[in-house]
C-alpha cells in the first residue's frame, strides 16, 4: 500500500484511488474492518453497511472504464443517523425510529453519492439529537477514543469519535446548538457548522428547523472543506437553503493577508479551564507573532443565550416531534384501546427521558398564557443577539474563541442534573441562533491529554474566510503526533 | 406578560402541559419533571432583565426572504415502502384502532 491511510488527507485518498494507487476496494476494507473491529469498544456506529465493499467495487469499476469520477471517489463517510439514507434503517437514536427504513435519501446523502463517495454506515447520536454527551442514545453511550471513560460530546458523538478513531477518514454531523463543533472539540478533530440555510436539510429528521444545520466533520480543515463544497448550495426540496456562491473551500487561503481577529470579554471568562486558556493563550501568541490584529469586543447577550436558546429550540422540537404518533411509521405500544391511547403510549413507552423533558419545555413555553413571556421573548432576543454579532463583524474579519469551557467531561458525570448539561452549551450556542458559520479546530491537548479545540466564527455565509483562517489556525497546534488511546 | 417571583411548576401543570404533548407519565417522572422545570425555568426568568420592547421577533436567521417554488407533480413510486413502514397495515391500507370507542 503506498499510503498511510490512517492519517492521509481525504484528497490523498482520492487521488490515489483516482492514479489507481490503490483500489477503492482496499480503502473501503481497510476502514471497514478498522469499524468493525473498534464498535463494540466505542458504540461509535449505530449501523455498519457490510455490503458497502459493492459501492467501492462500482468505484473502481469506474476507474478500470477510465470514467468521469466526482470529488469524492471511493472516499469512506460516516453519516449521521439523523440523516436518510435510501433503503436503510434512520433511527435518530431512538426506540421510536428503531425500525424506520427511509424510502427515499437526504439531499446531503445523494450529493455524497454523486460525488462517489462511499457510505460506511450510520453513527451514532443522542436520541433526536438532543444532548451534549451522546448519553442520551436509545442504542447505548458513545465513548471518546482519547480516553472510554469520557463523554465524546453530542449530538454528533458518534460521527466524532468515529473519526478520531479514523474508523472513517470523514463523517456527516448535524448541529442545532454545538452538535458538530463540541464532539468535534472533545475528540480532537474538525467541524464545521455551515452558516443557516447553505445546506439542505431535506431527509434530515427534524429537532429544531430554525437551528439545525447539516455539517462535515473530519481529521484535517482541508478534508472538511471539501466535503462541504460537495453539500452546499439551494435544493428545491428545502426552502431555507440558499442559492448563493460556493466556493472552492479546501483550495481556500489566508496567504499573506493579515486579518482583524475578534476575542469576545464574554468567552474568556472565570469558567474557562487552565488548559483551555493556556492552549488559546499560546495560537494567540504565534497569529500575533505573524502579524494578525487581535481585538478584544463585547457580546453582552452572551448569558442570555442559553435561556433564549433552549426556550426556541424545545419549542420548535414540541411542533417537529408531534409527527410521531404511532400510525405511519415509527413505534406504536400494544397497549393501545383508542386514538387517543395510541398516541399517548407509542411516545411515552418511546421516548427517552430527555426528548419528553424538551417536549415538556417546549409545550409549556409555546401554551396559552405563557407564549408572550417566553417564545416570544426568546424570539426578540434572539433578533438582538444576532445585531450583536453584527456590530461585531463591522470591524472584524473572524470571532476566534474556546468551545467549550474544559475538556471532555466522564461519562456519567453530568446526566443527572439537566440545566447543568444545558449550561455546557454556552459558547455554541449564540451562533445557531444569529445564522453564522463557526467551526471547532484542534490546537492541542490538556495535561492529560485530552484533545482542546478553538472555535472559529465568521459573518453569515463568509465560509472562505473562516475555512482559509481554520487552515491557518490548524497550523499553529501543538504537540503534533498525539494519537488517541485506541491507536 | 411578565411572571413575578419564583416559577413553580407544580404537578398539576405538569399532568397539564403532559397531556397538551401527548405524553404519559409516570407518577416519576411527574415528580421528576415537577423539579426539573421548576430549576430550568427559573433559570429562564433572567430574560425578563433584557429591554426588547424595540425589536421585532427573528423566527428565522435566513437572511433572505423565504422564496416559492412552482407546485409542480413529481411521481414518488415507492408506495409499497410507506406501507411497509407502517406499524399496523391492511392490503395498501394503514390500519388504526377504533376511532370513536
Amino acid at each position: 500500500m503506498s499510503i498511510s491511510l490512517i492519517n492521509a488527507k481525504a484528497s490523498e485518498i482520492v487521488e490515489a484511488i483516482k492514479s489507481k494507487k490503490i483500489s477503492a476496494l482496499e480503502v473501503t476494507e481497510f476502514f471497514l474492518k478498522r469499524a468493525n473491529e473498534l464498535n463494540p469498544q466505542l458504540n461509535a456506529f449505530i449501523s455498519i453497511d457490510q455490503s458497502c465493499i459493492e459501492q467501492a467495487k462500482k468505484i473502481d469499476m469506474k476507474v478500470s472504464k477510465s470514467e468521469p469520477l466526482g470529488k469524492l471517489a471511493g472516499l469512506p463517510i460516516g453519516v449521521k443517523d439523523l440523516l436518510c439514507v435510501k433503503d436503510q434503517v434512520t433511527t435518530a437514536a431512538s426506540k421510536m425510529l428503531a425500525n424506520f427504513k427511509s424510502p427515499y435519501s437526504s439531499t446531503v446523502v445523494e450529493r455524497l453519492v454523486a460525488e462517489d463517495a462511499v457510505i460506511l454506515g450510520k453513527t451514532n447520536l443522542d436520541e433526536f439529537a438532543m444532548g451534549s454527551s451522546n448519553e442520551t442514545s436509545y442504542f447505548g453511550v458513545v465513548k471518546n477514543p482519547w480516553n472510554v471513560e469520557f463523554v465524546p460530546g453530542g449530538s454528533s458523538g458518534g460521527s466524532a469519535s468515529a473519526v478520531a478513531a479514523r474508523m472513517c477518514p470523514v463523517a456527516i454531523g448535524t448541529d442545532t446548538g454545538g452538535s458538530i463543533r463540541q464532539p468535534a472539540n472533545f475528540c480532537g478533530i474538525v467541524g464545521i457548522k455551515p452558516s443557516y440555510g447553505r445546506v439542505s436539510r431535506y431527509g434530515v429528521v427534524a429537532f429544531a428547523s430554525s437551528l439545525d444545520q447539516v455539517g462535515p466533520m473530519a481529521t484535517y480543515v482541508e478534508d472538511c472543506a471539501l466535503v462541504l463544497e460537495v453539500i452546499s448550495g439551494e435544493d428545491k426540496m428545502d426552502s431555507t437553503s440558499l442559492g448563493l456562491e460556493v466556493a472552492e473551500y479546501s483550495k481556500e487561503s489566508l496567504g499573506d493577508k493579515k486579518i482583524n481577529i475578534a476575542l469576545p470579554k464574554q468567552y474568556f471568562g472565570d469558567a474557562l479551564s487552565e488548559d483551555v486558556k493556556q492552549n488559546l493563550q499560546t495560537v494567540i501568541e504565534k497569529l500575533r507573532a505573524d502579524g494578525h490584529k487581535f481585538n478584544e469586543v463585547d457580546l453582552p447577550l452572551t448569558e442570555y443565550a442559553i435561556s433564549t436558546y433552549y426556550l426556541i429550540a424545545c419549542s420548535e422540537a414540541s411542533s417537529n416531534l408531534a409527527r410521531y404518533d404511532g400510525v405511519r411509521y415509527g413505534y406504536r405500544s400494544d397497549e393501545v384501546s383508542n386514538l387517543e391511547s395510541l398516541y399517548l403510549k407509542s411516545r411515552s413507552e418511546s421516548f427517552g427521558p430527555e426528548v419528553k423533558r424538551r417536549l415538556m419545555l417546549g409545550t409549556y413555553a409555546l401554551s396559552s398564557g405563557y407564549y408572550d413571556a417566553y417564545f416570544e421573548k426568546a424570539c426578540k432576543l434572539r433578533a438582538k443577539l444576532k445585531k450583536e454579532f453584527e456590530k461585531v463583524f463591522e470591524s472584524n474579519d473572524v470571532i476566534l474563541s474556546p468551545v467549550t469551557t474544559d475538556t471532555a467531561f466522564k461519562i456519567g458525570e453530568r446526566i443527572s442534573d439537566p440545566l447543568q448539561m444545558y449550561l455546557n452549551d454556552i459558547l455554541t450556542i449564540s451562533t445557531n441562533l444569529a445564522g453564522l458559520p463557526a467551526m471547532s479546530v484542534p490546537i492541542g491537548y490538556s495535561k492529560l491529554k485530552m484533545p482542546i479545540g478553538a472555535q472559529v466564527i465568521a459573518r453569515s455565509f463568509d465560509e472562505k474566510q473562516m475555512i482559509a483562517f481554520a487552515k491557518l489556525l490548524e497550523s499553529k497546534k501543538s504537540q503534533n503526533g498525539e494519537q488517541p488511546d485506541v491507536f | 406578560m411578565v411572571h413575578q417571583g419564583t416559577i413553580m411548576i407544580d404537578l398539576k401543570t405538569v399532568q397539564h402541559i403532559a397531556n397538551l404533548a401527548k405524553l404519559e407519565l409516570s407518577d416519576e417522572e411527574a415528580s421528576a419533571f415537577s423539579d426539573q422545570l421548576t430549576d430550568i425555568l427559573g433559570h429562564f426568568k433572567k430574560l425578563e432583565e433584557v429591554d426588547t420592547s424595540s425589536e421585532e421577533c427573528l423566527y428565522t436567521p435566513n437572511p433572505i426572504a423565504q422564496r416559492l417554488r412552482e407546485d409542480e407533480v413529481v411521481e414518488f413510486n415507492e408506495r409499497q415502502k410507506i406501507i411497509d413502514n407502517a406499524p399496523e397495515s391492511s392490503g395498501q391500507l394503514i390500519k388504526v384502532p377504533p376511532v370513536v370507542s
